[in-house]
């Protein structure tokens, strides 16, 4: 049933979008992101998919043909990156709005300036609050299985939000891997047909898209919106939990390695975690129980299953790969120690450390040191880095 | 019907429906396998204590007569089909177009250059303006050629019925200025100003 190929985290990608087979791609290149739809254009150029490639001049351009192809009522997806997202930015709300279940894969890269093309989550997390459901993914795994599900997850009839599938550029993005790619058949069975909401085509019944909508009903399709996104942790895990059934792999809000009696752990998202999971062992071999959490799921934001999963834990270091400058540390790390706060565990002492900027390596050495400074704050009790860059030079 | 509404049918009482069941909202997405007295109880909305009033009169009666956010379609779609009839546009306007039928020569230059649909057309003739819809924009009077159409401001009253006003289930109602009425002759210091003021006006009569 299953094929193993050996693929970069873009090409198998492009090779799900493949499966997937929307009526609309509408991307513009940039790095990281190129190869996916380099790649996706061969499939239509060679006749594999009948898929309307719009290649237009801008990821502006490129979202807001997603918006409007998602409105005529075909199935829509595009990637991106970086700069590209940011670009993309002012669409973004816009997709959401008018709940179209576009499905983006975002390979993650640093924000300009400097100029940067490799990976931190910067461009992500300027989206972090545009309406969008987003999935982090470690492997090029887990990024195939996770396209494929967002289909699902975005056309739920309880959601109908787009999906924002994020994984790291270039270490995932790039790096050759081996992966376990379906049957396209499967593929189709699993994510079934596209079935409009109101498609502008139907033009027996036709509607109105984007009017205007002022005080008395905007807070209301507002709510209307964080209602989908209420619901859609049941389903994101339901979905996951299906392909699981099917295909053996099980996906749900967050993954967690040796957390189960640890009192040590750090929180990451994306291929971090696979290499903490490294440093977790070595820290366990120390004699430290070390333990891993990465996020799958960062909207909607997994509350009580994080806080579960953490509340017996005595120090964590939450890892950053972007700084929210002027705030209180990064973007994950308000959020865990929020979700703490709110659930009223006041025991685990949490550090939020800045990493990776703009893909400065990060080993499992450079994690060890994060599991020795946890013991230490574990054993004295004492905070005195709460924020702080992890790996930087100095003087 | 043509066979393509099924997916509108199959699709529309969901899309209405998404929100008519009390589901407990949960931030974990309420897991068959966990604790369900962990999910937060009820709604996130805020219930208000009793309605916010100023000076006796309460502000939120306008709000309260609309229905709630359960049932109003997803995504600020509107289904229905021309319901911007029944929607007072006419209300924005500052100056408002004044039609004189002697002057007109049926070239349907306004009709055709509208954004709206406020130039009235019955019995395949120009009859006047839509003033519940005109946004008083003024292109009908750029375009028109003769000078059948200009521009006054919306509290100017010529103290005739020389437009045409449309409501819901109006009667259109129409009139002209004879000619000779005292009131063409203010129409051309009108133009002139308008000309002066640097706007073009193509095919006007010198």
């Amino acid at each position: 049933m299953e094929m193993r190929v050996a693929a970069t985290g873009n090409e198998i990608v492009s090779q799900a979008m493949k499966q997937i087979h929307p009526a609309v791609v509408a991307a513009y290149p940039i790095t990281p992101q190129t190869d996916i739809v380099e790649e996706y254009s061969k499939y239509v150029a060679n006749g594999d998919v009948d898929t309307e490639l719009v290649l237009v001049e801008s990821e502006h351009s490129s979202m807001s043909v997603c918006v409007g192809a998602a409105a005529a009522g075909g199935r829509t997806m595009t990637a991106t990156s970086s700069q590209g997202l940011a670009y993309m930015w002012e669409v973004l709300p816009i997709a959401s709005g008018l709940r179209l279940p576009i499905v983006m894969a975002v390979t993650n890269r640093a924000l300009s300036a400097p100029i940067n093309i490799h990976c931190d989550h910067s461009d992500a997390m300027g989206a972090r609050d545009s309406g969008w459901i987003q999935l982090y993914c470690r492997t090029a795994q887990e990024a195939y299985d996770s396209m494929i599900q967002a289909v699902r997850i975005a056309e739920d009839p309880a959601v109908r939000l787009p999906v924002m599938v994020n994984y790291d550029g270039f270490i995932t993005s790039h790096a050759l891997v081996d992966v376990e790619k379906l049957d396209d058949e499967k593929v189709n069975e699993f994510i079934g047909d596209y079935i409009p909401n109101f498609p502008l085509l139907d033009v027996d019944h036709p509607v109105t898209y984007g009017s205007l909508d002022l005080f008395d009903f905007y807070m209301e399709h507002k709510r209307q919106q964080a209602q989908a996104m209420l619901d859609a942790p049941r389903v994101i895990k339901d979905v996951g939990r299906e392909f699981g059934e099917k295909f053996g792999r099980k996906y749900g809000l967050v993954n967690t390695y040796k957390l189960e009696d640890a009192e040590l752990g750090i929180v990451a998202l994306n291929s971090t975690a696979m290499t903490a999971e490294v440093a977790a062992d070595e820290a366990r071999e120390a004699g430290l129980k070390a333990g891993v959490l990465s996020i799958r799921s960062f909207r909607p934001f997994p509350k009580e299953k994080l806080v579960d999963k953490l509340r017996n834990l005595k120090a964590i270091c939450v890892l950053d790969r972007a700084d929210s400058f002027g705030g209180m540390g990064g973007p994950v790390g308000f959020e865990v120690r929020s979700a703490l706060f709110d659930e009223g565990v006041k025991d685990v002492k949490v550090i939020n450390w800045i990493y990776g900027l703009g893909g400065r390596d990060v080993s499992p050495a450079d994690l060890s040191t994060v599991y020795a400074t946890l013991a230490d704050v574990a054993r004295t009790g004492i905070l005195d880095r709460e924020y702080g860059y992890l790996g930087v030079r100095v003087d | 019907m043509s066979a393509r509404p099924r997916i509108y049918d199959a699709i529309s009482p969901r899309t209405f429906r998404i929100y008519d069941d009390d589901r407990t909202p949960s931030l974990d997405g309420g897991d068959g396998d966990q604790d369900e007295s962990r999910m937060p109880a009820g709604n996130p909305e805020v219930v208000q204590e009793g309605p916010v009033c100023y000076d006796g009169e309460c502000r939120h009666t306008f709000e309260a007569a609309k229905p709630g956010w359960k049932a109003i379609p997803a995504g600020g779609l509107n289904p229905e089909a021309g319901n911007g009839a029944r929607y007072h546009t006419g209300s924005w306007r500052i100056r408002k177009p004044l039609y004189r039928n002697s002057k007109c020569i049926q070239c349907f230059q306004c009709w055709v250059s509208c954004p709206d649909v406020a130039i009235v057309v019955t019995e395949k003739k120009v009859r006047g303006i839509d003033l519940y819809h005109c946004k008083g924009c003024g292109i009908c009077a750029q375009v028109c050629p003769t000078d059948a159409i200009m521009l006054i401001d919306e509290e100017e009253d010529w103290g005739t019925e020389t437009y045409t006003q449309v409501g819901p289930g109006d009667v259109i109602n129409k009139a002209d200025i004879s000619p000779g009425h005292p009131d063409q002759e203010r129409a051309w210091p009108y133009k002139k100003e308008r000309v002066k003021g640097g706007v073009e006006n193509k095919g006007a009569p010198q």
